[in-house]
């Protein structure tokens, strides 16, 4: 892997992952389906093989194959309005193949809501669909700025409890000494996550902020395991060699961008090229920093409040101040919200968010519509324009 | 007036002034009033406090407001609660509970305590994992922490025996709005989709105590009324809820009999009992436990469908209703398996999308006449 750049080992990584997936279903291992922020070191703990879902929705609408599978679910009667994630996955249950390749079929499913109530419904259908048992974690949502003790006590009973489910779905004892490897692993490699994403408050960035988009299949898909300390280690390496030379994406940086949401999966070309050809880099995200989770390894309460920390699981106040934080951490000129119209969790904060914080900084807010996956919802036109918009707005700014 | 008459019109008048009815309430008695979002919020905790519980469903209001913070493709009920909030009409209540019921719901919340910052609003998280010994006493947490917080705010304490005491009125209460629901199958042509709405909207606005006196008395006077079972089809209704009025008057038109119903707003509030516990915040979620079939609550077995296949049984009912409020996406996700099991079991069903603010049902009654003659030709 020594020779090879942080984007290309993540390509390499990412189709290795799916390989090794198929095969090891193949050799008779246990297969979860997994959401994207779920503690995933108690599977690593059990040797069960965890495939994401949401991974391989936006990698099929990376590949153009979103509607393919979209169409299947709605013509079983879901919604336009629900998730595209999920109605991809669920057409893709149905099609058993995909144009990002095939995943294999779950023994089990693994599910948790600190994301969003989305999840919940969406596993429970897949629970009903391929009669496979569900574990649930629910991580309750935060309206105080703190959890309170009784919902991380319910957090843990529910650890607990997912400890006895998995011993009865595997048929073996739980491996603790796993468990708790995989515990510092995470952590690990969470931090190095941090420190890779934190490279973007240099001057100039020494990333297109777009590649962590990438790199995050691994942060998901292999937090808790040594794959993910390896790339995350080759990552934090490179960009801090960057650093250290001054190097920058940009020749000449002009807007330093912060993007907050999902991207648009089919089109991220879109995005990418209306950033680059106007200077403009995409210093910062939101998205990216929800998995940035770090706790004490020996406390499974600081575990548990460290899986309910994520922006989408948290009050308003968090995402303001979150939001602030970067701005002025990232020295940021404007901000790009995705109003995805899959994600209502996140997008009807968006209106007040972006009021706030152009309020309090002066840095100017544009707000596009699109959808993470359904290319239906989105209009290139439209958001070249708003992204233009927003470039004009900081030019009048400086002037 | 038949004294039918009189208690129905009563219960329109109630469900159609709740703002009055909250103003009347703390004028008269000088007690606290606390607004409680949909769905799942045990009322007991503010009735235990000696407070007027009121049903925040949103209602008929021009969405304006409501724009500034919410965009376009928001329910409608979530649309309205962040309009009457952004406009005041909250202020009157001493505090607000809101339970994170769906996506929306997590945010409408916070918006409303930017938009109306006196008004308190109470986050309230009920559990997944509703079943396990964990779910049982979080949720008891959960209520024990907003009896805490009401206290704070409004110095009104729950004790154990107020809440026992609350309990077991609202079990009656529960019980008997399950009793009306079945006389009232047998008088269709009494009480009409419109009125049976009006039984169960007024008991949002007056205490329990005052709405179980009316209701056992309309049961009463109902069950000595020959049985009528109506011209046109008997079905039951899914959903969140069934309104706007102009709705349940097209119902009305066609002769619709709403035989039985899985209406959020409806039975989905009623037909859990709750449990015996010495801790009466255990039995709170006890019950929580026990309830199933609402899109708003976890279910990996998905028993929704089945539960509404029971209830056509049970009423032989001709077919179901199913009525799904546009961006409710937990409805949403839950139709095609109740799609499903309806089609397994040989019952017809209509699906119509509604929105609380229509302004015009129109496009609805061709498929609420065809639907009607389908049925009636069977």
């Amino acid at each position: 892997m020594n020779k090879l750049t942080a984007k290309e080992a993540v390509k390499k990584l990412q189709a290795e992952y799916y390989e090794e997936a198929n095969r090891a279903h193949e050799e008779g291992k246990l297969v979860a389906w997994v959401t994207s922020i779920a503690p995933r070191e108690f599977l690593e703990a059990m040797d069960i093989v965890t495939i994401y879902p949401e991974n391989h929705a936006a990698a099929i609408a990376a590949k153009k194959g979103s509607m393919e599978m979209i169409e299947i679910a709605e013509s079983m009667g879901y919604s336009a309005d629900i998730c595209s994630y999920a109605r991809v996955n669920l057409g893709y249950v149905e099609k058993g193949d995909s144009a990002a390749g095939k995943v294999p079929y779950p023994d089990l499913l693994f599910c948790c809501n600190n994301i969003c109530d989305t999840v919940t419904k969406w596993y429970e259908i897949l629970s009903r669909r391929l009669n496979v048992p569900l574990i649930m974690i629910d991580l309750p949502f935060g309206f105080t700025p703190q959890p309170t003790d009784h919902q991380l006590e319910y957090v843990v009973g529910q650890f607990k409890n997912a400890i006895s489910q998995l011993e009865a779905i595997c048929k073996k004892p739980f491996n603790y000494q796993r468990f708790e490897e995989s515990m510092h692993l995470s952590n690990q490699a969470a931090l190095l996550w941090k420190e890779s994403m934190e490279f973007g408050k240099h001057k100039p960035c020494p990333f297109n902020g777009l590649d962590f988009f990438n790199y995050m299949a691994q942060i998901v898909c292999s937090r808790g395991n040594e794959k993910a300390v390896e790339f995350f280690t080759l990552l934090r390496d490179e960009l801090a060699e960057k650093v250290a030379r001054g190097e920058g994406y940009l020749a000449e940086e002009k807007y330093r961008i912060l993007w907050d949401g999902i991207p648009l999966w089919y089109n991220l070309r879109i995005m990418n090229n209306t950033f680059k050809e106007n200077n403009a880099v995409m210093v910062g995200s939101t998205y990216p920093d929800n998995w940035a989770v770090t706790y004490d390894t020996t406390d499974l309460k600081s575990m548990a409040k460290a899986y309910m920390g994520n922006f989408s699981n948290r009050e308003f106040t968090f995402r303001f101040h979150n939001m602030l934080r970067m701005v002025r951490d990232y020295s940021i000129d404007g901000v790009v919200m995705h109003s995805n119209r899959s994600c209502k969790n996140q997008d009807f904060a968006q209106y007040a968010l972006a009021r706030e914080i152009t309020k309090v900084t002066g840095v100017p807010v544009t707000i596009v519509d699109g959808d993470q996956d359904d290319p239906r919802a989105f209009s290139e036109a439209q958001y070249v324009t708003r992204i233009q918009a927003l470039f004009e707005t900081i030019d009048r700014s400086r002037n | 007036m038949s004294r039918i008459d009189e208690i129905l019109k009563e219960m329109e008048y109630i469900a159609h002034h709740p703002a009055k009815m909250v103003m009347k309430w703390k004028s008269e008695t000088g007690k606290k009033a606390v607004g409680i979002a949909p769905i799942h919020c045990a009322e007991e905790v503010v009735h235990a406090a000696g407070m007027l519980p009121v049903g925040l469903w949103g209602g008929q209001t021009t969405i304006m407001r409501a724009t500034e913070y919410l965009q376009a493709f928001c329910c409608s009920v979530a649309k309205a609660i962040m309009e009457l909030s952004a406009a005041g009409a909250y202020k009157h209540l001493d505090a607000i509970i809101f339970p994170e019921t769906c996506d929306t719901f997590r945010v409408i919340p916070l918006m409303m305590r930017l938009a109306d910052p006196l008004t308190p609003v109470i986050g309230l998280v009920l559990p997944d994992n509703r079943k396990i010994q964990a779910g049982i006493e979080y949720t008891a947490n959960e209520y024990r922490t907003i009896a805490k917080k009401l206290e704070e705010i409004t110095g009104n304490k729950v004790t154990d025996e107020s809440l026992h005491a609350s309990i077991e009125l609202y079990n009656r209460h529960h019980a008997a709005m399950m009793r009306f629901f079945d006389v009232a199958a047998e008088h269709a042509d009494v009480i009409t989709p419109y009125w049976r709405h009006q039984v169960v909207k007024s008991s949002y606005y007056v205490l329990k105590e005052k709405h179980l006196a009316m209701v056992e008395e309309l049961t009463a006077e109902l069950s000595a009324l020959p049985v009528n079972k109506g011209k046109g089809p008997r079905v039951v209704v899914t959903g969140i809820m069934t309104e706007p009025d102009n709705l349940l008057h097209l119902f009305g038109e066609f002769g619709y009999t709403f035989v039985a119903d899985d209406l959020a707003q409806s039975s989905r509030q009623f037909r859990t009992p709750t449990p015996e516990d010495p801790d009466p915040f255990i039995r709170l979620g006890k019950r929580f436990a026990a309830f199933e079939g609402c899109s708003c609550v976890c279910d990996p077995e998905k028993l929704r469908g089945k539960i509404i296949v029971d209830m056509v049984k049970k009423q032989q009912a001709d077919g179901v209703v199913v009525l799904i409020m546009k961006f409710c996406d937990p409805e949403e996700y839950d139709y095609p398996f109740i799609k499903q099991d309806l089609e397994a079991a040989g019952i017809p069903h209509l699906y119509l999308e509604i929105e609380q603010q229509m302004d015009s049902v129109e496009q609805l009654r061709t498929r609420l006449q065809a639907f009607s003659e389908m049925l009636m030709a069977k």
